[in-house]
């Protein structure tokens, strides 16, 4: 048929934005968990979609 | 649907400085761990593994008790002693404190042994104060352990972090 069967592996595409990371990494470990703990102070201060009490 | 209750702001600085300050055998893991090493998965508290000999047990009983720590989730009129023995009894432990909340973990599942992982484990400072921190190794087979599905999710990135630390040290290397 002129063709042949190839087999290969590629990487998968687990979702994971390594610019993130790479940006960490150009931090001191000091600086990334601080950066870290202040980001989990925002979220914890802008949580939403609670709903409201509910009236009995 | 109620949220999970994040606690208080997490403040490392004092809880490190009083296991420093009573010389406590420990190792940091978890979120703050993973942070050190790169994460960019945020966390809401402190956990550490600690060596679970006598005399480091008495340090860390002391160390606990100059943080003030209360027992997490649990009734205020709860019985808690807090000494070397109690802790000797028990192992894991999920404390709420002023600073944040604070676990220490004397049997973490998927690692051999708290010896293997503290020598596998790198010197790193946080928070001001110089501590041992979890290799992404450790903390990748921490996660695979626990399975739980924020875990599997953090496996994944620690995994490719890993591979993007090995990259840049054979970069440096070559």
């Amino acid at each position: 048929m002129g063709e042949d069967l190839v087999l290969k592996a590629e990487k998968r595409d687990t979702g994971v934005d390594l610019t993130l990371n790479r940006a960490n990494l150009e931090l001191t470990p000091e600086q990334r968990v601080q950066k870290g703990l202040e980001f989990a102070d925002f979220a914890r201060a802008n949580r939403g979609g609670e709903s409201p009490p509910q009236e009995p | 649907m109620a949220l999970e209750d994040l606690g208080r702001s997490l403040q490392a600085q004092p809880l490190l400085e009083a296991l420093e300050r009573h010389g406590v055998d420990f190792v940091v893991v978890g979120g703050v761990a993973g942070l050190a090493q790169g994460s960019s998965y945020p966390t809401y508290d402190l956990d550490v593994a600690y060596g679970r000999d006598p005399g480091n047990l008495r340090r860390l009983a002391d160390a606990l008790a100059a943080i003030g720590v209360t027992l997490r989730g649990a009734p205020p009129d709860l019985p808690f002693q807090l000494d070397a023995q109690t802790l000797a009894n028990g192992a894991n432990f999920t404390f709420d404190t002023e600073f944040g909340s604070f676990d220490v973990l004397g049997d973490i599942a998927g690692i051999k042994s708290y010896e293997e992982m503290r020598k596998a484990s790198q010197l790193k400072r946080i928070a001001g104060v110089e501590v041992r921190v979890a290799s992404l190794d450790d903390l990748i087979s921490m996660k695979r352990a626990a399975n739980r599905v924020k875990d599997q999710l953090m496996v994944v990135e620690y995994v490719e972090l890993a591979d993007e630390v090995r990259r840049r040290e054979e970069g440096a290397e070559g």
